[in-house]
C-alpha cells in the first residue's frame, strides 16, 4: 500500500495537452481554452510541486554526472542536450501520469524510470537529439521501442504510462 | 535503486561501454564479506562513495536473458563480469534490446535487493 501511495504522489488525475486536429474557428479557440486551462493547473502549487521536486532532482543527477567516468567505469557526461530535452519531456507529461525516478545513463542520456508494481514498469532513455528509447512491461507482455520528441511526449509513450496507470488503478479498485 | 528502496533501477544493470557489466561472485560468501568486497569498488568520486545496496542475481536469472556470467578475479578476487549483451548494428536497437533485458531484471522477484542497516563506506 505505502508503495502505490509513494509512486502516485504525482498523480492529479486532471487532463493531457489536446490532440484535436480539428481546423475549424470555434474548435480551435475551444483547443485554445483548454490549453489555458490545463497550464493554469500546471502552474498552481499542488500540480507543480512534484514536478519541481522532480526538475530539481533532476539538476542533482546532471551535477553528479557532468563528469567523465562519473561511474567509475568509463561513463560519458551527461549531455546538456539530453538534459534539455528531459526538462521538455518533464513538462509535457500527462497529468495523470505519476513523476519517474530520475538517473543518467552511462552513454550521456537521462533515463526516466516508473516502476507502477510488480512487472508494471516503463523505462525511457532521453538522448541529446531528443531520441526516447523506451521499453515497458505489462505482466508478461513487454514492448521497447524509440520515436522523438517533437512538441509532445511521443503517442507510444504516452500510451504506455496510460496502461500502466489503467492496470494498475483496477487492481486498485478490486 | 528506486526511492522506495524496494526495486534496483533498470540502468543498474546496464553494461559499460566495454559491455562487461562487472559483479561479485557472492554464493556462498558471508554478508559481512560480500560488501567487504564492495568497498573495493569505492572511490572519492561523488556518488561513488558509498554503497546504498545491492542486488543479489542468481545466475539463471541472466541465462535466462541468454546473458553469461564469467567469474575472471580480476581485478580482484571472485570479480564476475557478466556478457552476451546483445548486439544490432541500428544503435537505436542495440539500445532498446538493452533497455528491455534492464527492465527484465529489475523486475525479476529471484534478484533481491539487499539495503545495509547503514550505508557502506570506503575504509581509510
Amino acid at each position: 500500500m505505502t508503495t502505490m501511495e509513494a509512486t502516485f504522489e504525482g498523480m492529479s488525475g486532471l487532463i493531457v495537452p489536446a490532440r484535436s486536429t480539428a481546423q475549424s474557428d470555434p474548435a480551435k479557440k475551444l483547443d485554445a481554452m483548454l490549453e489555458m486551462i490545463r497550464e493554469h493547473r500546471l502552474k498552481s502549487y499542488v500540480m507543480r510541486g512534484p514536478v519541481e521536486r522532480v526538475l530539481t532532482e533532476l539538476g542533482e543527477v546532471c551535477a553528479e554526472a557532468s563528469k567523465e567516468g562519473w561511474d567509475g567505469y568509463g561513463a560519458r557526461p551527461l549531455d546538456p542536450a539530453s538534459y534539455d530535452f528531459a526538462i521538455r519531456f518533464l513538462n509535457a507529461l500527462p497529468t495523470y501520469a505519476p513523476l519517474p525516478e530520475v538517473s543518467a545513463d552511462i552513454d550521456g542520456e537521462i533515463a526516466l524510470d516508473w516502476i507502477f508494481g510488480q512487472r508494471k514498469a516503463l523505462t525511457v532513455s532521453i538522448g541529446p537529439t531528443g531520441r526516447c528509447t523506451y521499453a515497458w512491461m505489462l505482466g508478461q507482455s513487454t514492448n521497447r521501442g524509440t520515436d522523438w520528441i517533437d512538441d509532445e511526449i511521443p503517442a507510444n509513450i504516452v500510451f504506455a504510462l496510460g496502461q500502466l496507470a489503467r492496470a494498475t488503478a483496477s487492481k486498485q479498485a478490486r | 535503486m528506486n526511492k522506495l528502496r524496494t526495486r534496483p533501477l533498470p540502468d543498474a544493470f546496464y553494461p559499460p561501454p566495454d559491455d562487461e557489466l562487472s559483479v561479485v561472485h557472492s554464493t556462498g560468501l558471508p554478508e559481512f564479506d560480500v560488501w567487504e568486497i564492495g568497498k573495493l569498488t569505492l572511490s572519492t568520486q561523488p556518488g561513488r562513495d558509498r554503497i546504498l545496496g545491492r542486488a543479489d542475481v542468481p545466475v539463471k536469472a541472466l541465462v535466462h536473458l541468454k546473458l553469461r556470467a564469467i567469474r575472471d578475479d580480476k581485478p580482484f578476487n571472485r570479480h564476475t563480469s557478466v556478457v552476451g549483451w546483445p548486439e544490432s548494428a541500428d544503435p537505436d536497437e542495440r539500445k532498446q534490446l538493452r533497455k528491455a533485458i534492464c527492465l527484465e531484471l529489475s523486475q525479476d522477484s529471484d534478484i533481491k535487493l539487499v539495503i545495509p542497516e547503514s550505508p557502506i563506506i570506503r575504509s581509510i
